[in-house]
């Protein structure tokens, strides 16, 4: 696995409480308190996703216009595909994804995820000439894969991409049948054997 | 008309009145936040997709009224009412000289949200002032305070291990919750490379084990399920919701108001003695008096000092029990902004299950024996933990099935150090009642200003420095580490406002936590903290609570006050 370099921009900011003296902290757009959050040492925090979406939304009680819910449809599934395990689609993320869009985003959010979605299907046009709906799902694969390195460096994207993947693992099934998730694991065992059955916990270590 | 009155419910405050409780007074606790029902109020049910848009906070609501308490790390849509609306809260700070105050109004205040981190202080920490002349010498020393520690860590419980350092005396402990595989190689290297140095389990205020009397106050064993911030069900960590306040109760000498708001204490000049309190109504802002024979504030740090810079009177005309001039002054935190962070080598076959509701300390080793260039020491913490999804995919690991595939396995281990630095006192570093401004309620807000000093810069550099060397001598590729102090405030042990001492000329209160100006008025929050010493602080209040609780009972008994 590559890990990211330190990001030498990051000033001291706010402890994590979590170590409460032990942990002082970065500033939260910081690389470190970002890696802190985003491993769930926030518990739920930063990393859940939301019950208020049950996928019975119609596209007219949307957030996103149908051009960007079919956009970000695309892109959460290409992200996440269903494998032998479900999908950003089977765990609902499009649908939880707008409902944020709707209740939890500011303004400059929902301006910038709305872009991130009209740059991908620019993209799209551009390589394909088609929207990324339209596409197959192995061309899909290229566009998002091109868009996802061109974009990597943005800090917008990256928010926007943790929180599709977020929306993803901290679901039911994508915390409990990819991942594993105990909400009561009732012991402490700080030293297990990894099998070729282990998979890595949904939300780790929370202080 | 009550035996004594407890200005607040947090971890002090439920102490003082459970002890009082226990010993047959009559005692009103006023809590100036709402009402939260132990287990009830709580959110921790709630599987991680249920929360509310998954625990996030309104990002437009976050900026009007969470500008503060949304950069603590646990808060979240789970546990907003357990934070202050900083809007309807203000404060004041000069400009370019930040303090994040971070708080709780409500009943149990901040031990409903504490890091819970349980650590006795040691005659190196109380005899520090006396030692290098800064502050003002404590009172007490440990041999004082050795039963207080171990009568309030027998009631609430500490999970910890047993080490025999005169640093960091030990206690009747709880079974430890133990290191995982990188921690143990860790401490290791730690105690080969660096002689004097170890990794030792947290001290840890959550029942590992439970004992007859914690469980007939309903708590049950830590289930490791890291949801503390939201409240306990199980009440398996101390908090007054789960354990004082529930035995205060059962003693049938306990009335809880909430809502009640205390704006002064009532002094009377002809007996020097207080005789109530003023309290604001929160909801309909009408003012009402309670009385009674003692008055206990436990309000917290800030709080407490702005109550009593609000009590003014012709005896004191500066403030209650101020004649010192030392009420708001000795403003202090634990500096906070020491960390290294990166990936440790090996153990890809081992893995942990559960979460352990605290990390590792690395007991105090600098200026125990030997002295360094900077007075005082830093407190460090330490833990290990494998990657997973989250710090995965801030790599550019791309996407699809190939990305997936990678983060269902665990990843790289990570060892992480932190630390924060004792903070000197200093006189200049006070809240003061703001001249001009008043909250909702018709308080003067606090004004807060607290700079860190120069030898506090020298001990968080020098902690930083040993985060960097201790994690590189392990093997560790750093990634990210600290750039320099975090604000004070942000480490939320703010101390210092009435600090005890031996002289009334240079501090507020006597080795009773009684006021010197005012024999029947104690305090025993972090207001009466002479110095900070390296320890989560919690623990210290709790037994300097129970220790002045037993004293001004026996006061009142023999009617000397």
């Amino acid at each position: 696995m590559i890990l990211p370099e330190p990001d030498t921009d990051h000033t001291a900011g706010e402890p994590l409480q979590t170590l409460r003296a032990f942990i002082p902290g970065a500033d939260r757009r910081g690389f470190l308190t970002s890696a802190l959050l985003a491993i769930g040492i926030t518990g739920a925090a930063l990393s859940g996703c939301t019950t208020m979406a049950t996928g019975k939304a119609t596209s007219a009680s949307r957030f996103l216009d149908p051009a960007r819910y079919a956009a970000l449809d695309a892109v959460s599934e290409t992200i996440m595909p269903r494998t032998d395990t479900p999908g950003a689609r089977d765990a609902l993320v499009p649908e939880r994804f707008d409902a944020l869009m709707q209740n939890w985003a500011s303004a400059s959010t929902r301006e910038k995820f709305s872009a991130l979605l009209d740059e991908a299907d620019a993209l799209s046009r551009a390589q394909t000439g088609s929207t990324l709906a339209a596409l197959p799902p192995e061309k899909q694969l290229e566009v998002v894969t091109a868009f996802d390195k061109a974009k990597f460096a943005d800090a917008g994207y990256r928010k926007f991409k943790n929180l599709i993947l977020a929306l993803y693992y901290v679901s039911e099934p994508g915390a409990t049948q990819e991942l594993r998730y105990e909400h009561v694991p009732g012991a402490w065992e700080p030293s297990i054997p990894v099998t070729a059955d282990t998979r890595a916990w949904a939300i780790d270590i929370s202080l | 008309m009550f035996d004594a009155i407890v200005v607040g419910s947090g971890i002090s405050g439920g102490w003082v009145a459970k002890e009082l409780t226990e010993k047959g007074l009559k005692v009103l606790v006023l809590e100036r936040g709402p009402n939260i029902e132990h287990i009830t109020d709580y959110k921790d049910g709630l599987m991680p997709w249920e929360h509310e848009n998954g625990g996030r906070v309104p990002e437009d609501e976050v900026a009007r009224d969470y500008a503060v308490q949304s950069t603590v790390y646990p808060f979240s849509s789970a546990n907003k009412n357990f934070w202050v609306n900083d809007h309807d809260h203000p404060y004041s700070t000069p400009e370019g000289k930040p303090f994040k105050w971070i708080r709780g109004f409500h009943l149990g205040g901040r031990s409903l949200m504490w890091g819970r981190m349980s650590l006795r202080w040691s005659d190196l920490d109380f005899a520090a002032n006396k030692k290098d002349g800064h502050g003002s010498d404590w009172p007490i020393r440990y041999d004082d305070l050795k039963p207080w520690y171990d009568h309030v860590e027998a009631f609430a419980g500490v999970s910890g291990s047993t080490e025999g350092l005169a640093q960091l005396p030990d206690g009747d402990f709880l079974k430890p919750m133990g290191l995982n595989d990188v921690e143990a190689d860790f401490k290791k290297k730690l105690e080969a490379k660096f002689p004097g140095r170890t990794v030792i389990p947290p001290r840890v205020a959550n029942l590992s084990e439970v004992r007859d009397h914690q469980a007939e106050l309903g708590r049950g064993p830590c289930q490791y399920r890291a949801q503390c911030h939201n409240g306990c069900s199980f009440g398996a960590y101390f908090s007054s919701l789960s354990a004082t306040l529930p035995a205060a109760q059962k003693t049938g000498n306990l009335t809880v108001v909430t809502d009640a708001i205390v704006h002064s204490v009532i002094h009377d000049a002809k007996t020097n003695r207080v005789t109530g309190v003023r309290v604001i109504d929160a909801k309909t802002k009408a003012a009402r008096t309670y009385d009674a024979k003692m008055v206990f504030l436990n309000a917290s740090t800030i709080p407490t000092a702005q109550i009593l810079l609000n009590s003014k009177s012709a005896a004191f005309p500066n403030g209650l029990a101020n004649s010192s001039d030392m009420v708001g002054r000795n403003l202090m935190d634990h500096l906070g902004g020491a960390v290294a962070m990166g990936v440790y080598p090996g153990f890809d076959d081992r893995y942990y299950r559960g979460r352990r509701p605290q990390a590792n300390i690395i007991p105090r080793y600098r200026n125990v024996d030997t002295q360094e260039d900077y007075l005082r020491g830093f407190g460090l913490g330490a833990m290990a933990f494998r990657s997973g999804w989250g710090l995965t995919s801030m790599s550019p690991i791309g996407v699809g099935a190939s990305a997936k595939a990678m983060m269902r396995k665990p990843g790289p281990w990570m060892l992480f150090i932190g630390g924060s630095a004792e903070m000197l006192p200093n006189r200049d570093n006070r809240i003061t009642l703001h001249p001009t401004r008043m909250d909702q309620w018709g308080m003067p807000i606090p004004h807060i200003e607290c700079t860190p000093g120069e030898n506090d810069l020298k001990v968080l550099a020098a902690a930083q420095a040993d985060a960097e060397a201790m994690a590189t001598a392990a093997g560790v590729r750093i990634m990210a580490k600290g750039h320099g102090p975090s604000a004070p405030g942000q480490t939320i042990h703010e101390m210092g406002t009435a600090h005890m001492g031996t002289d009334p000329r240079t501090s507020v209160l006597n080795k009773y936590n009684q006021a010197h100006d005012v024999p029947n008025l104690f305090i025993t929050d972090g207001a009466a903290m002479a110095s900070t010493a390296t320890q989560n602080p919690s623990l210290t209040y709790m037994a300097l609570s129970a220790r002045a609780a037993h004293h001004a009972a026996e006061f009142l008994k023999a009617g000397l006050i």
